[in-house]
Formats: structure tokens, sequence, C-alpha cells
């Protein structure tokens, strides 16, 4: 029977993972995620604010550590704590006979191609830069191991389901709510994404498998095959306009796309002078999806993930389905960005 | 309005804008760590009970809000929307 510890088993890859750990033959999981869950079996541990609890403190075959926050706005301070300090804390349950299965992030090499640095102005955020640390400790500490970098998670493909709703859900939000007045990206850059089974297939092929003679790290992106940031909005605004036509109610616009270099140097200085204080804090907000809405090169990718159009599809109407209300709504305009668009296509 | 009628408007908001259990939706109860919500996610909230209940709140109004309870603190002292003469 082989022993394997999940971490982050309430998140997005964890929940899925924890399923098919229960169901996998020959496994004994053993699930945690910082508060907890009695019902489902899952233990409370806070990791890095807290010891590890009595029960977690003996030998794993296997510890999957999927326990992560991955907001993009995080402060430092949070970042460290959420992705440093817990990782810091596997020492109290990776012992020298473990094989750690490490989940980061195929963005974690940031702006400069490598983990090596420690300077947060070599990442796009607090995120990518924390994971870089944590990749480096897990490294020094536990190697061999195995590391998994997955791109922007989305739902699975049978159906979109996920258990948590990160990044390239809000734009979803952003545009029924109205708070995406524009996409300040090129439509013709990659918007990587990856359906969670595609992940959790391959962290069960190394949490089953032997552990690595070398540490091992597996890219899970789409990589060159990725659909484009365009086809993305396209497909995802024509899967909810499907979804409320079938309910009776009017289509969404795709908001239009601002070139981000003309964005940054000269419209949203003037802009700046006309936003009221919320604005400001959405276009704030917004400025950190920006980051991954110009990538003009394609994330390494270590086998072909294929059929992400229909992926997309699927993972917005499980979206819908979870938040219809939210699904539904009329857009609020945007005034101000109104008289911008305006602006912008009488200067174009 | 007193608290109980503000933690009802706060659910009704809550399930319409979060699409949370509105029975998870306690006074005690984290944004971020009990309800799985992200600061996109808290904008659309915070604008939607400005809307609900005709307030102008701030963004330093909403700035130290962890919980449900404190954001019932801010409605319960926040300022009604003025009204511009003529309206």
């Amino acid at each position: 029977m082989r022993r394997i510890l999940l971490t982050g088993a309430t998140g997005a890859v964890g929940a899925e993972l924890y399923e098919r750990l229960a169901a996998a033959p020959g496994v004994e999981p053993h699930a945690v995620s910082a508060r907890g869950d009695a019902a489902a079996g899952i233990t409370a541990w806070r990791m890095g604010a807290d010891p590890a609890p009595e029960a977690l403190r003996r030998h794993w075959d296997v510890v999957v550590h999927t326990a992560a926050s991955t907001r993009w706005n995080m402060t430092a301070e949070e970042a460290v704590a959420a992705n440093q300090r817990s990782v810091r804390a596997l020492t109290e349950v990776v012992g020298p006979d473990t094989h750690l299965v490490h989940v980061s992030t195929a963005y974690v090499e940031g702006l400069t191609g490598s983990v090596e640095s420690d300077a947060l102005e070599d990442y796009r955020n607090t995120y990518e830069w924390s994971k870089a640390a944590g990749e480096r400790f897990v490294r020094a500490n536990f190697a061999p191991l195995s590391v998994v970098r997955p791109s922007l998670i989305v739902g699975r493909r049978a159906d979109g389901r996920i258990a948590r709703y990160g990044g390239p859900y809000s734009l979803l939000r952003g545009v029924t709510s109205g708070m995406l007045a524009a996409v300040v990206g090129d439509p013709a850059t990659y918007l990587d994404v990856v359906p969670v089974d595609d992940v959790c297939d391959t962290i069960m092929g190394m949490a089953l498998g032997p552990r690595p003679a070398d540490t091992t790290t597996v890219y899970v992106a789409g990589g060159a095959g990725s659909p484009s940031l365009g086809d993305v909005f396209d497909i995802s605004i024509a899967a909810l306009n499907d979804w409320r036509a079938r309910r009776g109610i009017g289509p969404l616009q795709q908001p239009p796309y601002l070139d981000p270099e003309r964005w940054d140097r000269f419209l949203l200085p003037f802009a700046r002078q006309y936003m009221s204080a919320r604005q400001l804090r959405v276009v704030t907000l917004l400025e950190e999806f920006q980051r991954y809405m110009c990538t003009a090169e394609p994330l390494p990718s270590s086998f072909p993930v294929t059929g992400l159009r229909d992926v997309v599809a699927r993972s917005v109407r499980w979206w819908a389905d979870a938040y219809p209300k939210v699904a539904s709504r009329e857009p609020e305009p945007w005034e101000l960005a109104q008289r911008f668009s305006d602006g912008l296509v009488e200067s174009a | 309005m007193n608290r109980t009628r503000l933690l009802e408007i706060v659910r009704e908001v809550a399930d319409e804008v979060l699409a949370v259990d509105p029975e998870t939706v306690t006074e005690a109860a984290d944004f971020r760590q009990d309800l799985g919500v992200d600061s996109l996610e808290l904008m659309d909230f915070v604008g939607n009970l400005e809307k609900r209940l005709g307030l102008d709140l701030t963004e330093e109004d909403f700035a130290g809000v962890d919980t449900i309870g404190d954001a019932i603190d801010v409605l319960a002292g926040a300022a009604p929307r003025a009204v511009p003469v003529g309206e």
C-alpha cells in the first residue's frame, strides 16, 4: 500500500486529485488543507503557520504538494507566507525516502528564464517570485523529486468542472459586470490554458510511478499549440452568449482590444484624471492580467496538449452554471471607458 | 438599518454576485479564507451593495475589511449617496 499525503486538497488541482487518489488501487491517501473538511476526511493544517498535526508525523512514500495561493496581487508578505513558508513546512513530512511531487507553475521562470533570481523585478508578480523561491527550496532539500509546471488551469476536458476559479475566470466576471471595459493586450499572442485533468494525469503518473533518479521537471502547457488571446475571448464570449440565449438573455459584446504600450504610455496617464477611485482600483487589478496577455513567445511544453478550444468552451459553460446570476447580468457601461473607446475610434 | 437587516442584504448580494451558500455568510466569515473571494469579486460585491443600499463607499472604507462583520460595520456607518440638486 502506497501512503500518499496530498496538500492543498480543496484547491483546483488538489480537489480533482484527491478524488483520483481515493479511487486508485493500492493507494492510502491522506489529504490536508488549510481549513480542513472533516466531512470529506481532510485534515486541517495551516502549513508554515502551525506545526504539522501529530497524525501527519509519520513516513510518507509520496507527498504531493499542491497547496499554494495563486493570487497575482498578493503583497510580498502574503506571498512569502502562502508559497514559501508552506514549502518550508514540508520538512516536517518529507523524509529522505519520500518522493516529493511539487506543483509549481509554467510561469515560474518569470522574465529571465530562470528560477534563480530572488529579485521581485525579475518576475511578473509576487506569485511567480514566491513560487520560484519555493522551487529553489524543494530542489535544494528534497532531490531527487518531481516538479510539475502547469500553465493557467481551467476545467476538465469532459465537462469543464473545476473546484476553484482562478486567474482567467475573473475575466468572465469582468465581461458580464462591465468592469472589463477594454482588453489591454494583443489578441494575436498566446493565452496558455490547460485542463485540470491533464495536470492531474501528469501528477498521478508521477505519484504512482517510481521516484526519479534525478529531479524531473514536466511542463503541462499548450505551448505553441495554445489558442491565442483573441481565440480565447472569442470562444468564451460565444459560449457565454450561447448559454444566455438558451435562457432568453441578450448577448454580450466583446470588449475592444487596446495596445498595451499605447495604453501604458499615453492613454492611462491621461485617463487617470477622469477615473473614480473604484475605476482606478479596477484598472490596477486588471494590470495583473495584462502581463499574461502580451506573451509573444510560447511557454515550453513537455507533451502536446490538444483540444484546448473545446476545453475553454466547456469551462466557460461550467462557470456560467456555477454563477448563473453573474453570467446573466447586463454589463454596466463604464461611461469613461465608452468615451475613451469613442475617442480611440476617432483618433485611429 | 439594523445589523440583522444589513446581514440579510449582504447575504442576498453575496448569493447573486459571489454564488456562495448563504449559510456560510456569517459575520465571522472571512472573504478570502472562508468564502474564497478574490479582489475583483470583492470589488463587484461592494459595487452591488452600494447600489442596493444607495451608499457612497470609497476604497478606503473597505481597506481593512476582512470579514462579513467588518463589511457590515462599514455599511452601518456609511453616508447615504449624495443626490444632486434638481433630482
